[in-house]
């Protein structure tokens, strides 16, 4: 990376700038001629989705070109919530840490009398606003119980804003 | 007197006082949870343990008394040692659920874990698992939290003196149990719950309403009767959750608050706290029951139809001072025994001084009866309202004879001014205000009063305004604004005080400004201790002195 150095003293190849500037200029012409299509058909299309990070940072140093000329989306990217279930029972326990620690008070939780032996309470109604959410992942750091997760579905499409609020139900995801 | 050392401090301290005790009492912590100052010691939970020089073993701080010369001390790794390994035995079958708890936040037991405990157990087997059970319809037990301290247990037997708790089964299998088939009696039940250091004890009125941090408590009376006991509101926002008794520990361990209690109190006040250890379930329940639940509630009048036209406060003020000024000594007023001892002042210096009338009257709200299960505990006294003592003081400082409301609307006014809250008691004396031309009524909840009169105004609930109330004992205790507010309605002072300056051109003030004059003119609040009044907050910073 080329930061200024005050103190150095600069050749007349660098005083001069035209060098560089015509340097700069390659790099743009030679995109122009590579004729790479950058815009997709979303929602036909979608990003594909490649491994986690660990996995992407390792190829990243060999690969980067790979990288560069496919659009891809990580799979442990954050995009939108589940709840997690073991069978029939809710993970979530209501005990409003998500609640508490969201920024953005996207999350609203009421809590009631759990089914499972094991445990006191149970989410009575768990409401989830993806329109305040800005995928911070710090409800995922907070959930003493790990009953929340994100998703890499980053596309979150709805014709109206309600639909973006989202419930128990809609959030689901059973662990066998 | 004995004088000691602790912890390389010398201390002197009363004849007959613990160890435990003398060292909270000059800021030197000794963890606890079995201990409280209201019973006597069981040394059950063996927290409390300290090194004392020439004794071979620990010994519970909660039970040695101080003697002469005594070296404890409580810094020392055998004591840490000891801490340590109580907590890891504690914790053996505890569920650690406190995600679950609804004593996370505010917890003893986790409070020390953090400060005292080991990082690890060295039990690996299942714990046990046990069910609910509930104590009466307000309580519900859960014997996995319980750490066996036996305090709800010693409430029952040294203050209420009924034995109705016990504990059941021993070791691990221990539990606390009722008689077979039979329920804790309504009364002074859900104190249980307050003692509790863990969270074994919870209220059905709280379960899992909201988690303790997000909570703020704030310090100010029951107004549900004459006794004034001392509580915590905590509330968030516009609701208040739940009421406590301004239980010692529980307050102890709030981080935002002064961790050392008793050396915060003023030595004559320490009787007062304990007194106020408990208040009875009416007060615990009701509390939240008789609060404002019509925060939209707008100005209405002169017909007190909602739609026609000058619905706003300054049209209504003006139109209500100008009514005062007509009637003139035909104005007549019912006050609220709700309304604290400003609003009580400000309401008898307009209809006295500035109308020129007379005839005052008090609403009689029921007697609070002490409950049949009360046992040795009794704190409820006089009328189910928190201020007619005060407000009888304030009458007779003004040289009026306090009628009772029947007696007011028999003399025949020309304009009638309710102070309320009326909470339905004058809902069988509706139909004879026919008679009186203009009835105003200032009150927060919509009754057939609001319906009736011809002007309301929405004024505050007691959670939501300053002020003092005198209990039934002649105590000047501080009211304090415990949630927010939000809609038209407004302090029921700042009501009276503008009408006041409709009429006579003369601001009286805000709460503290009255205080003040209270104090000058009525010979039983000049006593009060005035030193901690600042700025808007009033006496906050003197709490403890204001009882
Ligand atoms: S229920 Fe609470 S107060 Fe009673 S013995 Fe158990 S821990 Fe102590
Ligand atoms: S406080 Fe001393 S043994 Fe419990």
């Amino acid at each position: 990376m080329t930061t200024g150095d005050r103190n150095k003293r600069y050749g007349l190849r660098e005083a001069v700038y035209l060098i560089e500037i015509v340097r700069g200029l390659g790099v743009t012409i030679r995109h122009f001629f590579r004729r790479r299509k950058f815009a997709m058909n979303y929602p036909e299309e979608k990003l594909s989705i490649v491994g986690n990070t660990k996995q992407i940072i390792k190829t990243m140093d060999k690969d980067a070109q790979r990288l560069s000329e496919r659009p891809e989306i990580v799979m442990n990217a954050r995009g939108k919530h589940k709840l997690l279930f073991d069978g029939d029972l809710i993970r979530c326990v209501a005990c409003k840490m998500c609640e508490t620690v969201c920024p953005f008070f996207a999350i609203y939780i009421e809590p009631e009398e759990s089914r499972d032996p094991r445990k006191e309470r149970a989410p009575k109604v768990f409401e989830l606003d993806l329109t305040r959410c800005a995928y911070c992942g710090y409800c995922v750091e907070a959930c003493p119980e790990n009953a929340i997760t994100m998703t890499s579905d980053y596309s979150l499409i709805a014709k109206q804003r309600p639909e973006l609020v989202l419930q128990k139900e809609t959030l689901k995801r059973v662990i066998e | 007197m004995p004088t000691f050392e602790i912890d390389g401090k010398k201390i002197t301290v009363e004849q007959g006082k613990t160890v435990l005790e003398a060292a909270r009492d000059n800021g030197i912590e000794i963890p606890y949870f079995c201990f409280h100052e209201s019973f006597k010691s069981g040394g059950l939970c063996r927290m409390c343990l300290v090194e004392i020089e020439k004794m071979p073993k620990l010994q519970t701080a909660c039970t040695t008394v101080a003697t002469e010369g005594m070296v404890v001390k409580t810094t020392t790794d055998r004591v840490r040692q000891a801490r340590s390994a109580i907590l890891e035995f504690i914790l053996t079958n505890h569920p650690l659920d406190c995600p679950d708890c609804d004593q996370a936040g505010e917890c003893v037991l986790q409070e020390y874990a953090h400060r005292y405990g080991p990082d690890r157990s060295a039990f690996t087997e299942p714990k046990q698992l046990r069910e609910h059970i509930a104590l009466s319809e307000l309580i519900a037990y859960d014997p996995e939290r319980c750490i066996m301290c036996e305090r709800c247990v010693r409430y029952y037997r040294d203050i209420v003196g009924s034995e109705e708790l016990a504990v059941m089964y021993r070791g691990a299998h221990a539990e606390i149990t009722t008689f077979p088939g039979k329920l804790l009696t309504y009364g002074y039940v859900g104190n249980i719950a307050d003692l509790c250091p863990v969270g074994a004890l919870t209220t059905s009125d709280f379960r899992f309403k909201e988690r303790v941090f997000n909570l703020r408590a704030t310090e100010t009376v029951c107004p549900l009767c004459e006794a004034g006991c001392l509580i915590y509101a905590d509330a968030k926002l516009y609701t208040v959750y739940r009421v406590r008794s301004r239980n010692p520990m529980v307050r102890s361990i709030h981080a935002h608050e002064n961790r050392n209690v008793t050396s915060f109190y003023p030595k004559p006040y320490i009787d007062a706290i304990s007194r106020s250890s408990y208040i009875c379930d009416d007060g615990r329940l009701g509390y939240k029951k008789l609060l404002n639940d019509n925060h939209r509630a707008i100005p209405a009048g002169p017909d007190n139809r909602l739609a026609s036209g000058n619905n706003d406060w300054s049209s209504i003020i003006a139109f209500v001072a100008q009514k005062i000024k007509q009637s003139g000594a035909k104005t007549a007023g019912i006050i609220s025994p709700f309304a604290t001892n400003e609003e009580a002042y400000a309401f008898m210096y307009m209809i006295k001084h500035a109308a020129g009338g007379s005839a005052i009257g008090m609403l009689r709200f029921p007697e609070a009866k002490e409950y049949v299960s009360a046992g040795k505990l009794r704190l409820r006294r006089g009328m189910q309202a928190p201020n007619a003592n005060g407000i009888g003081q304030i009458a007779k400082a003004f040289d009026i004879r306090l009628l009772s409301h029947d007696e007011v609307i028999g003399s025949g006014p020309a304009f009638l001014y309710i102070l309320g809250p009326s909470f339905d008691q004058m809902d069988p004396l509706v139909d004879r205000l026919g008679a009186i031309p203009c009835v105003v009524a200032q009150d927060f909840r919509p009754s057939r009063l609001t319906e009736r009169a011809h002007i309301v105004m929405p004024g505050m609930s007691y959670a939501q305004k300053d002020g003092t109330y005198t209990n039934g004992e002649g105590r000047v205790q501080r009211l304090r604004k415990v949630v927010r507010t939000e809609g038209e309605a407004r302090d029921d002072l700042s009501i009276l005080s503008d009408i006041i300056a409709g009429i006579t051109g003369k601001r009286i003030g805000g709460f503290d400004q009255v205080l003040g004059t209270l104090m000058k003119e009525v010979p039983s609040f000049a006593s009060i201790d005035f030193d901690g009044l600042t700025g808007d907050v009033g006496l906050r910073k003197a709490a403890g002195r204001l009882w």
